[in-house]
């Protein structure tokens, strides 16, 4: 058994001191440490920087390499431009050929065409010609609104040609598919 | 007692402040910026290797000069750097001539700025608008009808009007553009 014969004012002491101690030790190692993270983090900036310095040396020398490919490139965009407004006009141009052909396919042997007016502005197609009777014109008026290329068929006119033994006709559509 | 422990509270609160001043003034800036370094890095390593495809594309392409030159001419020729009429109009008439075609009338009318329909950007190009009257038959028409839409020059035609004759023979009114520009 020990018996601690100090008196409790030096016992006091004592403890506050080692308590003291035991803090200043603690605080000395997180300013250390605190210390030690701040060097590492500004050696690492410092070797950041080096890298961003390497880099924008090598991306200077080589865009000195590329300007020995400069009218090269120019050529390229110049062409490259030209494609895009290509593109872009073409996306809109009607192939007016593949309508005149469906035309002719929908076309019964009766019937004959007089005028025909294809315009892109609008998007339509106006169409006036003869057939033997009535019911050769609602044929065709029926095999053009079954074609991808016309839409909203429109049967316009009919009359009678006593003369002629005919009746002629007007029918208008508009454009379905451009290509 | 008070008096210790009041030494002990000043040094804890000393140390505090030296913490303080030592993450603000100098672990936080450092941090910072290395965290904006490092985003520097990365975009100018990703500026580099762009700049390596391009160095790489352009080198193949410059290996075969012929092969961009005669892209080149054939896309100048199709959409020229100036309105070049005259090319369009030999263009065309050989067209008729191939096709037995009557080329009765040519007329041009120089529009600028047209504005194409692109939905991707603003492109707007140089324009000229020409209109054709021509006669023959229905498979001639047609056949010139084709020879426009595939010409070595870029043209659209926005307008057709046909009309039979007495004859026989079909009169045609062709309206359209031919483009241009840089």
């Amino acid at each position: 058994m020990v018996i601690n014969l100090l008196p409790p004012k030096f016992k006091q002491e004592k403890k506050v001191k080692k308590i003291t101690k035991m803090i200043s030790i603690f605080l000395t190692t997180v300013f250390i440490i605190l210390l030690i993270v701040t060097a590492s983090l500004w050696f690492a900036n410092y070797e950041t920087k080096k890298d961003i310095g390497t880099l924008n040396n090598k991306i200077a020398e080589q865009n000195n390499i590329l300007l020995h490919y400069k009218k090269v490139d120019e050529s390229i965009k110049a062409v490259n431009l030209k494609l895009s407004k290509i593109e872009s006009v073409d996306s809109s141009r009607m192939i007016w050929s593949n309508i005149i052909i469906e035309l002719s396919r929908s076309t019964p042997s009766q019937v004959q065409m007089k005028t025909l007016t294809l315009d892109q502005q609008n998007k339509k197609i106006t169409l006036t010609g003869y057939a033997e009777t009535r019911n050769d014109i609602a044929r065709f008026k029926e095999k053009m609104s079954g074609s991808k290329y016309f839409n909203n068929v429109t049967f316009s006119s009919s009359t009678r040609n006593e003369e002629e033994n005919n009746y002629s006709f007007s029918i208008s559509s508009k454009i379905g598919e451009i290509k | 007692m008070s008096s210790s422990f009041r030494k002990i509270v000043l040094a804890i609160g000393a140390y505090l402040i030296i913490f303080v001043a030592i993450i603000v003034f100098a672990l936080k800036p450092s941090l910072d910026g290395l965290r904006q370094n490092r985003q520097k890095v990365s975009s100018k390593q990703t500026d580099l290797n762009q700049i390596y495809d391009k160095l790489d594309y352009l080198q193949k392409i410059s290996k075969n000069p012929q092969d961009l030159e005669s892209n080149e001419k054939i896309v100048n020729n199709y959409w020229p750097d100036s309105s070049d009429i005259s090319q369009f109009i030999i263009q065309t008439e050989n067209l008729a001539n191939n096709n037995n075609l009557v080329l009765d009338n040519v007329s041009i009318n120089e529009i600028k700025n047209t504005k194409t329909s692109s939905n991707k950007k603003d492109n707007s190009s140089n324009g000229s608008q020409f209109s054709l009257s021509l006669k023959s038959s229905y498979p001639s028409i047609l056949n010139f009808i084709k020879g426009m839409e595939t010409l070595p020059r870029f043209n659209s035609i926005s307008l057709i009007n046909l009309s039979g004759t007495t004859e026989g023979s079909i009169n045609v009114q062709l309206t359209g553009t031919v483009y241009y520009g840089k």
